[in-house]
């Protein structure tokens, strides 16, 4: 699981007392919202809609970072760089790294749904 | 809403756009124990915070439609006590002073460290709730300070228990507070109240039976607060739940208002719309504002008994003893008052003197006891016949009284004479020693005047009592008359038969 960074999950299970149905609920939730997400980057960045960019990188890089999942947060963050400074060079190779990094973390996320313990430790 | 420190409801509010740290964030708090309210921006959370307050609010920064800057301004605005935790980038410094530039008290930076936030959020929670407790104590203070001034300037009894009700409504935030006064008999009347329009009002509710009493006699005692804080849960008999159901209260809080070993009434507060959990602070105002209650109603009692013995002793000032008809004082007072009056409206004023007859003889052969009798008997004849408003009949002095007729002309007050000596007559009151008749009989003198700034009172007095002179001079039994227009030479004397 290299594209979640475990430590952060515990500490969110931690939170949450243990309670691993909701921790469910949430990874669920970041699963349902980050496609549409991705998929407005994708376009904000082929589109060079620098501001829009910004916005949409932004708000991919908290919930990511939230579920351990810090190489999305970085390339968010480099996104959101670039589309405030208005200098969109790069991009689009970025959004690329990006759409494949997410592949990577929704089948390791969908994994620990799906195995029975669901416990980030035993990861 | 008193401080919900007492109470273990607190309301948070999660304004993110960010759908997944929004749930994080309202799970976190959720396990804290706290009630979350969510909100997806600004402009939903500036909504929320006006139907319902929340305690803290969990602000994120960057948001869509409002951003989190101008929503922490306008939060702010809204209730500077509001306490406002903005969550910001971790490498934003700039985001970090503008956020306690618009009001936030407080920030937390992304990623979110859950320990930190979760330790953050209990510590602002306890600074606003020192902060609410301080605010309502000053409030309390102010209340106990606002009536205790009220008390000093007014001995208005009713007018301070109204301000005291209403002021403990609004500071209770609730639905009716009343001050109940006992009778001897035991039964009691609402006498003032404050009550929100939405709930029916109890005022000059009289209450019959000896429920009170008997609560009175036992459990308020020794200034006992009685506290109930769900009618329906509070082990009371049917038929003081019924009472309390009929009075709409779900709870209410009860203080006697005791002078010495006397519960001279009750202050109630009631919840109508829901079971309420009393706070210390609550039932602390309640009777810590006893004391001055006492003490105004003591003032206030006080200067009744101080009216009453001052009308009592005004009474005696201006009342004949023996007659019980106004004395000279008295008659003294209404011709300088009627005077004025007249003298501003132009209009006439007559006066009646009026003397008995050989009234020295009728004490000499009945003697004084009887005299006094005759003295009484006249007076109420007089008395009788001065009885339009503004008319007074007085004792003047000794057998001699007087009529002031204001709004009279000298035909009015002839018309008064005759009516007098007419009564007079068929009184028949023997009068042997009498040296005109068998009965007892009197001698008038009238004066009428437009009053004028030249004359005076005593101008009128004086001419009355010639008018009586003559009266007597041509053969008692009759009036005399004189008249200004006619001048010195104006005296006319009837007896009319």
């Amino acid at each position: 699981m290299s594209s979640i960074d475990t430590q952060v999950l515990e500490s969110l299970l931690d939170m949450l007392e243990g309670d691993q149905d909701v921790l469910a609920e949430i990874i669920n939730c970041y699963l349902m919202e980050s496609p549409k997400i991705i998929a407005a980057i994708q376009t904000s960045a082929s589109q060079g809609d620098a501001d829009n960019l910004g916005k949409t990188a932004h708000n991919l890089k908290s919930s990511s970072a939230s579920l351990g999942a810090m190489d999305i947060h970085q390339l968010c963050l480099e996104l959101e760089s670039k589309g405030k400074n208005g200098n969109l060079a790069g991009s689009l190779e970025l959004v690329s790294q990006l759409i494949n990094e997410y592949a990577q973390v929704e089948i390791d996320l969908k994994k620990l749904l799906q195995s029975s313990s669901c416990t980030p430790r035993y990861l | 809403m008193a401080p919900s420190i007492h109470t273990n409801h607190t309301l948070v509010l999660v304004v993110d756009d960010d759908l997944v740290i929004q749930m994080q964030l309202r799970l976190a708090m959720e396990k804290e124990g706290y009630e979350v309210m969510v909100a997806a921006d600004g402009k939903a959370a500036l909504d929320i915070c006006l139907n319902s307050p929340p305690d803290i609010v969990l602000l994120d920064a960057m948001m869509p439609v409002m951003d989190g800057f101008i929503c922490c301004a306008q939060l702010h605005a809204l209730d500077p006590n509001i306490s406002i935790l903005m969550i910001t980038g971790l490498d934003d410094q700039g985001s970090v002073d503008k956020a306690f530039e618009v009001g936030a008290v407080d920030y937390i930076t992304k990623p979110i460290h859950w320990a930190v936030l979760k330790q953050r959020v209990r510590r602002l929670l306890q600074m606003h709730w020192l902060i609410k407790e301080f605010q309502y104590k000053v409030k309390q203070e102010q209340l106990v300070a606002k009536i205790t001034q009220k008390i000093r300037t007014s001995l208005n009894l009713e007018l301070i228990l109204s301000t005291t009700v209403i002021e403990i409504r609004k500071l209770l935030k609730t639905d009716r507070v009343i001050v109940y006064r006992f009778q001897p008999d035991g039964s009691g009347c609402v006498i003032v109240e404050s009550v929100d329009p939405e709930w029916s009002s109890m005022l000059g509710r009289v209450f019959k039976d000896t429920y009170f009493l008997d609560k009175s006699s036992h459990k308020y005692r020794h200034s006992n607060v009685y506290v109930i804080e769900d009618v329906n849960d509070a082990g009371l008999s049917p038929c003081h739940i019924d009472l309390l159901n009929g009075l709409q209260a779900k709870a209410n809080l009860v203080v006697p208002i005791e002078q010495e070993d006397n519960i001279w009434g009750l202050l109630v507060v009631y919840e109508c719309s829901k079971p309420r959990k009393w706070a210390k602070s609550d039932i602390d105002l309640l009777t810590q504002l006893t004391y001055p209650l006492i003490m105004a109603i003591q003032q206030a009692e006080l200067y009744q008994q101080l009216e009453v013995a001052n009308q009592k002793l005004q009474q005696l000032a201006n009342i004949d003893s023996l007659t019980q008809i106004p004395n000279r004082r008295s008659f003294d007072q209404v011709l300088e008052r009627e005077w004025k009056r007249l003298e501003r409206e132009q209009v006439p004023l007559s006066l009646i003197l009026c003397d008995i007859d050989f009234f020295k003889n009728y004490n000499d052969t009945y003697g004084h006891q009887l005299g006094d009798e005759c003295l009484k008997e006249v007076a109420k004849i007089i008395y009788q016949v001065a009885q339009r408003p503004g008319d007074i009949a007085a004792r003047y002095g000794g057998e001699e009284f007087a009529l002031v007729l204001p709004n009279t002309d000298t035909t009015g007050a002839i018309c008064i004479a005759e009516i007098i000596l007419a009564y007079i007559r068929t009184r028949n009151l023997i009068h042997e020693s009498s040296q005109i008749s068998s009965y007892l009989t009197l001698s008038l003198g009238i004066a009428t005047i437009i009053p004028q700034s030249s004359s005076s009172p005593k101008w009128l007095i004086a001419k009355a009592d010639e008018a009586l002179y003559r009266a007597k001079l041509t053969g008692r039994d009759r009036y005399a008359i004189y008249e200004y227009s006619l001048g010195e030479l104006g005296y006319e004397s009837r007896n009319v038969n």
